[in-house]
C-alpha cells in the first residue's frame, strides 16, 4: 500500500470573519503534524506554539498570483510541503479574504493530497451586508457558493437564523453551523474518527451535532451512492467502509463531495456514519436506504 | 565626445543638439562640437555619427520572467527575435509546429530531458486543435509540455501524462478528456496546468540568472537603459543578491529597478518597506536600484477579472462572473497603501478596471490626510480605465499614471466588441486625458504581456491604431514628444530617478537609446519600425543582438 493521503483543509471567508481564530481552534485540536500555509497579509498572528508542539510548519505564501496567473505558488508550496520529511499529515489553508476557496481547493487534488474539507465563515453580524456590498459582494457570495461547510460565527453577536437564510439563498444546500469564536466540534471539523489532543474536549463547541449509523454485511457501492445522493443539506460529514463481495470500499464524504476509494483488502462488514445537525435524519433513515 | 545625426535630450532648455561629452559614466556636456571641445583633452568617437540619441528607455512597468522564456522552444504564430537577435520564423499550422518540435527534439541530447514550448496561439491555427496525440509523433519518450500564449492552457504529451499520473478520475477541474475519455492531453488553467512538472519548470526558470541575462538583453535589442521588475521577485537576502551577481557584471547591459512586492516576498509588509528603504538609500550597485513598492488589486480586462465599475462587463462569456475579481480585499488596502506611504517609499498599484483605480485613489487619499507627505509619486499602474474624474483627483493628490498603451494594438478590437464595449474602449489608455488634467505619465508594455520596447508603446499612444487597423478612441491620441516624454523623463520621474536619468544633460548618467532614425521626422505611424542600434549604458556601448 501506498502512503496515506495528505488531508487539505481550505479556511475562507471574508476579512474579520474569523479564519485565524478557526484555524488556532484547529491547530488545539487536532493531534496530528499539521502544516498551515497562510495566503493573506498581516494575517500572521497564527499559535506557533501550538504548531511546535505538532511538528507542523508554516508557510506564508506570498500571495502568488501576478498580473496573468503565470506564477502560482501554491502549487509551489504544496509540492514543496510533501517533500518534508516527516510529511505533514494535514494541511490546512487559510485563503485571504478575497480569495475564491474553490480556486484554492482546484490545486488540492495533486499527490499526495486529498482535498478534506472546504469551511467558510461568514460573520453573522455582517454577512447580509457583505453579500450585497458592490465592491465585494460578488467575491462573498462566490466564497458561500463554494463552501462543503459554512459557520455562522459570532452567533452570539447576532440573528443566527436571519445570517443562515442569506446563505441558504447564495449557497443553496450548503449546510451551516453556528459557531461562537469559531469553535465548533472535531467529528465535524477534521474527521468522524479524529485524533483529537487528550486535553481538547469532544464536545461539539457551540453547537451538539448528532450523529447516525448503519451497520450491515454486504451491500453494494451502488446503494451508497444513491444513499449519499440522497443525504439532506444538515448531514455535514459521512464516513464508512462497503463490504462488497469482492473488495472492500472506503466512503468519505464532505459537504456535497463524496469519494469512494477502493482499498487492497476485504471485510465482512460495511458501516457507516453520519454527523450533522440534530434532527436531519433519524434512526431508520439509513436502515431504509442501506439495509 | 560623440558627434551624432541628432541629439534629442528631453532638456526643456536644450531640446536638441549635435554632440554629447561622455566622461566615466557621466555626461560632461551636450552642445556643439565646438563648445564642448573647450572642455579640455578628449577623443572624438564616430561611432554614431549617423545615428540619433534619445535618453535612454526607461520601462516602468515589466518583468523579468520575459527573459526566461527563451530558454525553452518558440511556437507562436508571429515571427519573434529572441535576445540575441535571431527571428524565430511564426509556426502557422500544426505541421509546422510539429517541425519545430522535431528540430528541438533532436537538438537535445538527453533523451528523458523536459521539452518546454511557448508561445502556441490555436486561435490562429486553422484545422483540428493540436492534443497530445500530436505531440506523440515528436517523441512517445521524451515529456513534451507547450504553454499557450494566454498563459491559462497547456498541451501536453502522453509521456507527461503517464509521469505525473493525470488521469480522467482526477477532480481537479481543467483536465480535458477524448472521446474514449482519457486525457487528450489538454489542460486548462493554472490548476491542472500545474499538475504536470513542465510548469514547475517554467515557475523556476522565471527566476533563473540566465532569464536575467535574457532580459537584459530584451531590453538593449529595444533601446531599454533601465527595467523594471515590478513586483515579481523577492527583496528577501537571496532575491536581492541574485539580482546583485547578475547587474554587478560589466557586460550586463542594462540598469534594473526591481520593486518591493507583498506578492512575491513572504515577509510582512513593514519589514519589507524597511528593507526597500535600506536598499533604496544603498544600493547594491549603479546598475541595481530599489525604492518603489508593487501593489496588485484586480485582475485584466481581457480575462474579464478587473474590477469595473457598473455597467461592468459589455459583452462576457456565457456563465462568466459580473464583475472582476479581487486580489487584495479592498478593505485592506489603505492599511497596506499607509504601511509603505509612511515609509517614504512610493507605491504603484496595478489597477486595471475603473474600480481598482476607485479603492487605491482613495487609499492615497487617506494616507495623505492621515500622514501629510510631499513629492510622493504613488503611481497607478496599467490605468485603463481610469475616468477624467479619476484623473482630476490624481492630479489633486500629486500622483502619476502609467498606462498599458499597447493594449489598444493587442487587444483593443476585444475590448470594444467584448469586454467593455466601443464607449469605454475608445476612452480607455486615456494619454491624452492624463495630460489635459495634469498627471504625470508614462506608459509600458508589461512584459512578458506583452513584446518590451516603447518605440511601439510610443506609436500605439500616438496612433491607437488596433491590430485590424482601426483608430480607437482617436481623442486620446497624443504627439510624438509627449510618446517620447513618457517613454523617458516621464518614466524616470515616477519611479523616482529623473534626478540620474532620463534627459540627456551635464552630470546625468550617461545612458542613451540609439536609434537609426529621428522619431520626430518619421511618419507618426512608423514610429514602432525605427531601428534600434543598441544602447549605451554608463558609458557603455550595448550593440543589439549580440551575446
Ligand atoms: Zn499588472
Ligand atoms: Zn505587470
Amino acid at each position: 500500500m501506498s502512503e496515506p493521503l495528505v488531508a487539505v483543509t481550505v479556511v475562507g471567508g471574508y476579512l474579520g470573519a474569523g479564519k485565524t481564530t478557526l484555524l488556532n481552534h484547529l491547530l488545539a485540536l487536532a493531534d496530528e503534524r499539521i502544516a498551515v500555509l497562510v495566503n493573506d497579509f498581516g494575517s500572521l498572528d497564527i499559535d506557533a506554539q501550538l504548531l511546535d508542539q505538532g511538528d507542523g510548519a508554516t508557510i506564508t505564501l506570498p500571495n502568488g498570483c501576478i498580473c496573468c496567473s503565470l506564477v502560482d505558488g501554491l502549487a509551489t508550496a504544496l509540492d514543496d510541503l510533501a517533500e518534508l520529511d516527516p510529511r505533514p499529515e494535514r494541511v490546512v489553508i487559510e485563503a485571504s479574504g478575497v480569495a475564491d476557496p474553490a480556486g484554492i481547493a482546484a490545486y488540492c487534488h495533486r499527490r499526495p493530497y486529498r482535498l478534506d474539507l472546504v469551511v467558510v465563515l461568514a460573520d453573522v453580524e455582517a454577512i447580509a451586508v457583505q453579500v450585497v456590498d458592490d465592491y465585494v459582494g460578488e467575491t462573498v457570495r462566490g466564497q458561500l457558493a463554494a463552501a462543503d461547510l459554512v459557520i455562522l460565527n459570532k452567533a452570539d453577536l447576532g440573528d443566527a437564523a436571519a445570517a443562515a437564510a442569506v446563505v441558504e439563498t447564495h449557497a443553496p444546500g450548503v449546510p451551516t453551523v453556528k459557531a461562537i469564536e469559531a469553535s465548533i466540534g472535531p467529528r465535524v471539523l477534521i474527521d468522524l474518527e479524529p485524533r483529537a489532543k487528550a486535553a481538547a474536549h469532544l464536545h461539539d463547541g457551540g453547537v451538539p451535532f448528532e450523529t447516525w449509523s448503519w451497520s450491515g454485511g454486504r451491500c453494494d457501492e451502488e446503494r451508497v451512492r444513491q444513499m449519499a445522493a440522497e443525504l439532506p443539506p444538515g448531514a455535514v460529514r459521512a464516513k464508512g467502509i462497503i463490504a462488497t463481495d469482492d473488495e472492500a470500499i472506503e466512503f468519505q464524504r464532505v459537504g456535497t463531495r463524496s469519494q469512494f476509494t477502493r482499498l487492497e483488502r476485504t471485510v465482512d462488514q460495511s458501516q457507516i456514519v453520519v454527523i450533522g445537525i440534530p434532527g436531519t435524519l433519524d434512526d431508520d433513515w439509513l436502515a431504509d436506504r442501506l439495509g | 565626445m560623440y558627434p551624432v545625426r541628432r541629439l534629442i535630450t528631453m532638456n526643456p532648455a536644450l531640446p536638441s543638439a549635435e554632440a554629447v561629452a561622455v566622461r566615466g559614466d557621466r555626461i560632461l556636456g551636450v552642445g556643439s562640437l565646438d563648445e564642448l571641445t573647450r572642455w579640455g583633452d578628449h577623443r572624438v568617437d564616430d561611432t554614431f555619427r549617423d545615428h540619433v540619441l534619445t535618453p535612454g528607455f526607461v520601462e516602468a512597468h515589466s518583468h523579468v520572467m520575459s527573459g526566461g522564456t527563451w530558454e525553452h522552444v518558440y511556437v507562436g504564430f508571429f515571427d519573434r527575435r529572441d535576445p540575441t537577435g535571431r527571428v524565430w520564423p511564426g509556426c502557422k499550422s500544426i505541421d509546422e509546429v510539429v517541425t519545430r518540435l522535431r528540430e528541438a527534439d533532436a537538438a537535445m541530447t538527453d533523451p528523458d530531458q523536459i521539452m518546454i514550448c511557448w508561445g502556441l496561439d490555436p486561435i490562429y491555427l486553422t484545422g483540428e486543435r493540436l492534443v497530445g496525440r500530436h505531440l506523440d509523433a515528436v517523441s512517445e519518450r521524451r515529456q513534451i509540455f507547450i504553454l499557450h500564449a494566454s498563459g491559462h492552457l497547456a498541451t501536453v504529451n502522453s509521456a507527461v501524462i503517464r509521469h505525473d499520473n493525470i488521469t480522467a478520475d482526477n477532480p481537479t477541474p481543467g483536465i480535458q478528456l477524448d472521446e474514449y475519455g482519457q486525457p487528450n492531453g489538454e489542460l486548462q488553467e493554472p490548476a491542472a496546468m500545474s499538475l504536470a512538472s513542465g510548469q514547475r519548470m517554467l515557475r523556476e526558470g522565471y527566476a533563473s540568472e540566465l532569464a536575467k541575462w535574457n532580459y537584459a538583453y530584451e531590453a538593449r535589442n529595444a533601446g531599454h537603459t533601465l527595467v523594471t521588475d515590478l513586483g515579481t521577485s523577492s527583496v528577501d537576502e537571496q532575491g536581492v543578491a541574485n539580482w546583485s551577481a547578475v547587474t554587478s557584471h560589466p557586460d550586463y547591459p542594462t540598469r534594473v529597478m526591481v520593486a518591493g512586492s507583498v506578492f512575491a516576498t513572504a515577509l510582512p509588509p513593514e519589514d519589507i518597506a524597511r528593507r526597500v528603504v535600506q536598499l533604496r538609500d544603498n544600493p547594491p550597485n549603479d546598475k541595481l536600484r530599489f525604492g518603489i513598492i508593487k501593489l496588485i488589486i484586480d485582475g485584466s480586462i481581457q480575462g474579464f477579472t478587473a474590477r469595473l465599475t457598473w455597467p461592468y462587463y459589455f459583452n462576457p462569456p456565457a456563465g462568466h462572473a459580473e464583475n472582476g475579481l479581487w486580489l487584495m480585499p479592498p478593505d485592506q488596502v489603505p492599511d497596506i497603501v499607509e504601511i509603505f506611504h509612511r515609509a517614504g517609499l512610493t507605491v504603484h498599484c496595478h489597477c486595471n478596471g475603473d474600480q481598482a483605480a476607485e479603492v487605491f485613489i482613495s487609499a492615497v487619499e487617506q494616507a495623505l490626510e492621515r500622514h501629510p507627505r510631499w513629492d510622493h509619486r504613488h503611481t497607478v499602474q496599467h490605468c485603463q480605465l481610469t475616468t477624467p474624474s479619476q484623473y482630476a483627483r490624481m492630479a489633486a493628490l500629486g500622483m502619476h499614471a502609467n498606462i498599458f498603451s499597447n493594449h489598444i494594438f493587442y487587444w483593443g478590437d476585444q475590448h470594444a466588441a467584448f469586454t467593455v464595449g466601443p464607449e469605454r474602449a475608445a476612452r480607455m489608455d486615456a494619454c491624452a486625458t492624463a495630460e489635459r488634467l495634469g498627471v504625470e505619465f508614462s506608459f509600458h508594455s508589461d512584459t512578458p504581456v506583452t513584446p518590451l520596447g516603447h518605440l511601439h508603446v510610443a506609436w500605439c499612444a500616438v496612433n491607437r491604431l488596433t491590430a485590424t487597423n482601426q483608430v480607437l478612441g482617436p481623442e486620446e491620441r497624443i504627439s510624438v514628444d509627449s510618446a517620447m516624454r513618457a517613454a523617458t523623463i516621464g518614466a524616470a520621474r515616477q519611479i523616482k530617478l529623473d534626478h540620474e536619468i532620463g534627459s540627456i544633460q551635464a552630470g546625468k548618467l550617461a545612458d542613451f537609446a540609439v536609434l537609426e532614425d529621428d522619431p520626430y521626422e518619421v511618419d507618426p505611424t512608423a514610429l514602432k519600425d525605427i531601428g534600434v542600434w543598441g544602447t549605451v549604458v554608463g558609458g557603455r556601448h550595448f550593440p543589439a543582438g549580440t551575446g
